[in-house]
């Protein structure tokens, strides 16, 4: 006789073993009375648990009382459900927040607005974007130069220094 | 498509993108096994109620952290199963203070707790011997260690497979074979021997 199967019964019983294992067990269990018996009480048991049945349950007030519960669940607790229900307030107050940040963060922010030098500068910024003047920033860059251009073209010009 | 036809981890998706009728329909799809499954560890009816619906709270709550890895069986037995132990745990200290009091005060509390239940049983073939033995059955269950008690329900009466049964407990699949080992050779000597 095979030796026997004791840690095996459980995962046969449940299907859970290969073909050969199966057959393995199933036959030490043909041959083997103890085994056999610890088999035949074991499938009875997982027979017995499976067959008992819970008291029987109204389903649609269980879905209603359920409906109930999540309401209140999210009214205690706005960041759940009002996520859910007000996303579109959520996002407008977070781009609002923001918006306040990014004002306050400029130079010369702080709600005391602009001072003149900045206003300038943002005037410029402004101008330059519309002229498409920030996608050739390099040139932009170097517009001193092109002013020192001019001076040295002139320079011929320049009046001779004695000269009224 | 239609969400009738949409598997449950589509469904599961769609809740997280805030479905109602994806939700209802998971919820149409699991209420019985949730229950049961509750009603197994609970072994009471109110309580198999609470903590199956609590369950659905928690999956509605947290559909969005559903990776899809899992199946989502097995991802909402594991809130499920969480959420009746967390029941348990509760609950232990106030049973125990109130079979105390009930000692105290001279009433009787009946340890068996499948005689607690109105109507555990609805087989209408059951003999007198029948139903004892089933008492001691699921008397012999309820002294089962927890994940014993879960790994021995989720196999026997919903017939997952150890694997997820392991995904289930968050345990390794030997350990679960372990406790189903050690839990159906516990419950056969409690009653196998006995008619």
């Amino acid at each position: 006789m095979t030796r026997h199967v004791d840690e095996r019964l459980i995962p046969y019983l449940g299907g859970e073993l290969a073909p050969d294992e199966a057959r393995e067990v199933q036959g030490h269990a043909a041959e083997c009375p103890a085994c056999r018996k610890t088999l035949a009480e074991l499938e009875r048991l997982a027979a017995d648990l499976a067959r008992t049945v819970p008291p029987p349950i109204h389903w649609g007030a269980y879905r209603a009382e359920l409906r109930d519960k999540l309401e209140r669940r999210g009214q205690a607790r706005p960041g759940l459900l009002h996520r859910w229900i007000w996303p579109p307030v959520s996002v407008a107050l977070a781009a609002g927040l923001v918006a306040v940040l990014l004002y306050a963060s400029l130079p010369g922010g702080n709600g005391r607005g602009p001072i003149p030098g900045d206003q300038a500068a943002i005037e410029n910024s402004i101008l330059a974007s519309r002229l498409d003047l920030i996608s050739r920033l390099e040139l932009v860059q170097r517009l001193d130069l092109l002013e020192d251009l001019d001076v040295i073209g002139g320079l011929d010009r320049l009046p001779l220094r004695g000269e009224g | 498509m239609d969400s009738l036809d949409l598997s449950d981890e589509a469904l599961c998706r769609r809740v997280a993108g805030q479905g109602a009728r994806a939700f209802d329909l998971l919820v149409e799809r699991y209420q019985e096994r949730a229950y049961r499954i509750a009603w197994s560890i609970l072994r009471n009816q109110e309580d198999a109620k609470d903590c199956s619906q609590e369950a659905f709270i928690r999956l509605h709550e947290s559909a969005r952290t559903f990776a899809g890895q899992a199946k989502f069986s097995t991802w909402f037995y594991r809130i499920l199963v969480n959420c009746c132990l967390d029941h348990r745990r509760r609950g232990r200290g106030w049973r125990r203070l109130l079979a105390w009091r009930d000692r105290d005060g001279g009433e009787t509390a009946d340890s068996d707790p499948v005689e607690r239940e109105p109507a555990p049983f609805v087989d209408p073939g059951d003999t007198l011997d029948e139903d004892r033995r089933m008492s001691r059955l699921w008397k012999a269950v309820e002294e089962l260690s927890p994940q014993q008690r879960a790994a021995v329900l989720l196999s026997c009466r919903e017939g997952l497979p150890t694997k997820e049964i392991a995904e289930v407990l968050s345990l390794s699949e030997a350990t679960v074979r372990v406790h189903l080992h050690r839990a159906l050779i516990r419950l056969r000597r409690r009653i196998g021997s006995q008619p």
